[in-house]
C-alpha cells in the first residue's frame, strides 16, 4: 500500500526547483557530453561524481540519471549527423538516421530521435515507478543465502551478456571479485592485501577506480587506435524547412514502433547485463521485421531511426529497478550512478525504499517530469549540435585528463585516490587490449564485497555447512538458473563454433 | 601449434598471477589458506585459474573469432608511443600533484599533453589551459568548498 504522506513529500521534493533544476541540466549535460564521439554516459556520470557529492542527494542522483539519459539521446545526433555515434547504443540509429541526414532531413532524423526517446524513457520511468516497489518487497524475504545466490547469478549473466567471450567475462568477473577483497576484512575488520598502506584499509576508493577504469582507460584506448587523428567531416545541411519538421502524421505512422520498442527496451533494461546496444539493435530488428516495407530500412525510414532510439532510452528507467529494489547494478552506467548513492551514503537494495522512501520515489517522480522537459532541455542542442560533434579530440582529452585527476582527488582530498586513477588508468587500458569487459570488471568489484558478506553470514547461521544454497528453494532456484545460463552459454558457443 | 598468440599469453600471465596470489600473496598478506579471512581470496583465486587454464586449451584449439571491432582504425606503433607518454604524464601528474599543487601541475599537464597530441598553437593551448584551470579552481575552491592543493614548494616559497 502506498503511503500517501510519503508520496505527498516526495512530489514535494520532486517539484522543488533545484531539485528539478538538477535533474535538467544532467540531461543537458549528458546530451552535451554525449553527442561527441568517444564519449558515453557511463563516462559523463563518472566526470560528474566528484561535483556532486556535497549536494543534496536527490539533486545530485537525479543529475546523475538525468546525466545518463540525457547521454543516451545525445549519442543519436552525432549518429545522425557524422554517421559517428556518440556512444555504441547508438550504432542502430546510424543506419537510417545517416541515409536521412544524406538526403538533408537531419533535422527531421534527430526531432524524431528525440520524441522516440520521450516516450521510450516515458514508459520506462513509469515502470519503474510501478515495479520498484513490489519487487524490493518481496526482496526483503530474502535471506543471506538467496542473496548471495541472487548475486553469484547476476555476476555470471553479467559475464555472459557483456560483449566478447563468455569465458573473458568470467576472468573479469573474479578479477573484479579477488580486487574488492582489498582493505579489511567486512566480518572480522582484518587487513587483507593492504601491504602495510593505511589508505588501503578501507579498500580502493570507488569513484578513482571508475574514472581511472572508465575514462582515462579509454581516452588512452582512442589514442592507441589512432582515434585522436580522425575526426569528423562537414555534416549536410538541410534542403527545405519541412525537412527540419516531424509532421503529426510521421509521428502518428512510427508510434506503434515506439510502443514496442520501448517495451522492449524496458525489458532488456530490467533484466542485468542485457543493457542498451542490444535493447537498440532488438527495437531496430522487431521494426524492420513487423514493417510492410522492411526494404525501406536502411535508406532513410523514419522509424528506423524511432525504434531503437526508444528501445535504448527505455533501457535507463528500467536499468534502476535492479538496483534499486536489490542493490544489483545490471549495467555499466548504472554501476557507476550506484557509486553515487553510495558517495550520499545511500546503500541502493532493498532496505533503501524502507529507510529512506522519500528519496527513491521524490527521484521516480523527478525522472518522470523531467522526461518532459527533456522536449526542451534539448533543443539548443539540437543547433549547437553541428558545432558540439566536431569539437576535435585533440583539444578534448587533455581537458578531461585535467578534470579526471581534480575529480578523483577532490571526493576525498586524497593524492593516493589521484594515484589510484592513474593505476586504473593503464589496467582498464590493458582489459581494453585484452578484450576483458571493464564493465563487467568494475561490476563484478562492486557486487565482490556484498556477496562475500552473504556467503559468510550464510556459513554462519548453517554452521560452516555450504548445503545451505542447495537446501533453501529460492537459492537453489538462483543457483539452478546459474547452470542453466552457463549451459546455454556454451551451447550458443558451440552452435557458433559449428556455423564458423 | 599455438592459435590464438594472444589469449596464449592472457592464459599464462593469469596462471602465474594466480600462482603468486595463492602461494605467495595470500600467505603473506591475509593469512592461512584455510582461514576464514582467506576464503574469498582463495576461491576467486582457484576459479581465476581453473578459467585462465581454460582459455589457454582454448587459444591452443581455436582460431581468434572473427573480429567484432574490425571497423575500428588499427593504431600504428606512433600511437602506441603516444599512449606510452601520455600513461607517463598521467603518473607524473599523480605523483606530483602534491608538491607542486593544482597551478603547477595541471598547467605542465595539459600543456605536455596538447603537445603530445600535435596541437602547436599556443594561443590555442593557453586559451584552453588557462580557463580550463580557472574553472576548476573556482568550482573546486569557491563553489565546492574542496581545495586543491596549492603544493609543498609553493607553501615553503610563500611561506603559507
Amino acid at each position: 500500500m502506498f503511503d500517501w504522506t510519503v508520496m505527498g513529500e516526495a512530489l514535494s521534493a520532486a517539484l522543488n526547483v533545484s531539485n528539478l533544476f538538477g535533474a535538467s541540466l544532467g540531461i543537458f549535460l549528458g546530451s552535451f557530453l554525449g553527442a561527441i564521439p568517444g564519449l558515453n554516459g557511463a563516462m559523463a556520470i563518472a566526470l560528474l561524481i566528484p561535483v556532486t557529492f556535497t549536494w543534496d542527494p536527490i539533486f545530485a542522483i537525479a543529475m546523475l540519471i538525468g546525466c545518463w539519459k540525457g547521454s543516451v539521446y545525445g549519442g543519436s545526433i552525432s549518429a545522425v549527423l557524422l554517421n559517428a555515434p556518440g556512444t555504441p547504443e547508438a550504432v542502430a540509429t546510424t543506419y537510417d538516421g545517416w541515409p536521412l541526414a544524406k538526403q538533408g532531413k537531419a533535422g527531421k532524423a534527430l526531432k524524431m530521435a528525440l520524441y522516440a526517446s520521450v516516450i521510450g524513457a516515458l514508459i520506462s520511468d513509469s515502470l519503474l515507478m510501478v515495479a520498484a516497489p513490489p519487487i524490493a518487497a518481496l526482496a526483503l524475504m530474502f535471506g543471506p543465502p538467496e542473496l548471495a545466490m541472487l548475486i553469484a547469478f547476476a555476476l555470471v549473466v553479467v559475464a555472459g551478456a557483456g560483449e566478447g567471450s563468455h569465458l573473458k567475462g568470467l576472468i573479469a568477473a573474479a578479477l573484479g571479485v579477488l580486487l574488492a577483497t582489498v582493505g579489511l576484512d567486512p566480518i572480522q575488520g582484518m587487513r587483507r592485501f593492504t601491504f602495510d598502506c593505511l589508505h588501503l584499509d578501507s579498500g580502493i576508493d570507488l569513484l578513482a577506480m571508475v574514472i581511472g577504469l572508465l575514462v582515462t582507460s579509454e581516452i588512452l584506448y582512442q589514442i592507441g587506435q589512432g582515434w585522436a587523428d580522425s575526426d569528423a567531416g562537414a555534416p549536410p545541411t538541410p534542403k527545405t524547412k519541412a525537412d527540419t519538421r516531424v509532421s503529426m502524421r510521421e509521428l502518428i505512422r512510427c508510434l506503434p514502433v515506439i510502443f514496442r520498442s520501448s517495451l522492449l527496451g524496458s525489458i532488456c533494461g530490467a533484466l542485468p547485463g542485457v543493457g542498451s546496444i542490444t535493447a537498440a539493435f532488438l527495437g531496430y530488428d522487431q521494426a524492420k521485421g513487423m514493417d510492410r516495407h522492411p526494404e525501406n530500412y536502411g535508406k532513410g525510414e523514419l522509424k528506423g531511426v524511432a525504434a531503437p532510439e526508444a528501445a535504448n532510452n527505455a533501457v535507463c528507467g528500467a536499468a534502476l529497478i535492479p538496483l534499486v529494489t536489490l542493490g544489483i547494478p545490471g549495467a555499466l552506467a548504472v554501476a557507476v550512478i550506484m557509486g553515487g548513492f553510495l558517495i550520499h551514503g545511500l546503500a541502493p537494495g532493498p532496505m533503501l525504499m524502507v529507510e529512506h522512501p522519500k528519496l527513491i520515489y521524490a527521484l521516480f517522480m523527478l525522472l518522470i517530469i523531467t522526461d518532459f522537459f527533456m522536449l526542451f532541455i534539448t533543443r539548443p542542442l539540437l543547433i549547437l549540435g553541428q558545432w558540439v560533434v566536431r569539437v576535435p579530440r585533440i583539444y578534448l582529452f587533455p581537458v578531461i585528463i585535467t578534470l579526471c585527476v581534480v575529480g578523483s582527488f577532490g571526493t576525498r582530498m586524497s593524492v593516493f585516490d589521484v594515484q589510484i586513477m592513474a593505476a586504473f588508468s593503464i589496467i582498464g587500458y590493458l582489459l581494453k587490449k585484452w578484450d576483458i569487459s571493464p564493465g563487467t570488471f568494475l561490476i563484478a568489484f562492486i557486487l565482490g564485497p556484498m556477496a562475500e558478506n552473504y556467503i559468510r553470514q550464510s556459513l554462519l547461521i548453517s554452521g560452516g555447512n555450504p548445503l545451505i544454497f542447495v537446501t533453501r528453494p529460492i537459492a537453489a532456484g538462483f543457483l539452478l538458473a546459474l547452470v542453466a545460463f552457463t549451459a546455454w552459454a556454451a551451447f550458443k558457443r558451440r552452435k557458433g563454433e559449428k556455423a564458423q | 601449434m599455438i592459435q590464438n598468440k594472444k589469449d596464449f599469453r592472457l592464459g599464462v600471465g593469469l596462471i602465474i598471477f594466480c600462482l603468486i596470489t595463492l602461494f605467495v600473496l595470500i600467505p603473506w598478506q591475509v593469512g592461512p589458506l584455510s582461514a576464514p579471512l582467506a576464503m574469498q581470496p582463495v576461491i576467486f583465486t582457484l576459479i581465476l585459474l581453473l578459467l585462465s587454464g581454460l582459455l589457454v586449451i582454448r587459444s591452443v584449439k581455436n582460431a581468434p573469432a572473427a573480429n567484432p571491432k574490425e571497423d575500428e582504425p588499427v593504431g600504428t606503433r606512433k600511437h602506441l608511443k603516444t599512449v606510452c607518454l601520455v600513461t607517463i604524464v598521467i603518473i607524473g601528474y599523480s605523483v606530483v600533484f602534491e608538491y607542486l599543487g593544482f597551478i603547477l601541475t595541471s598547467f605542465a599537464g595539459m600543456v605536455s599533453l596538447f603537445l603530445l597530441f600535435g596541437v602547436r598553437s599556443w594561443s590555442r593551448i593557453l586559451g584552453i589551459t588557462i580557463p580550463t584551470m580557472l574553472i576548476l579552481y573556482f568550482s573546486f575552491e569557491k563553489l565546492l568548498s574542496a581545495p586543491l592543493p596549492t603544493g609543498l614548494l609553493f607553501e615553503l616559497l610563500f611561506d603559507i
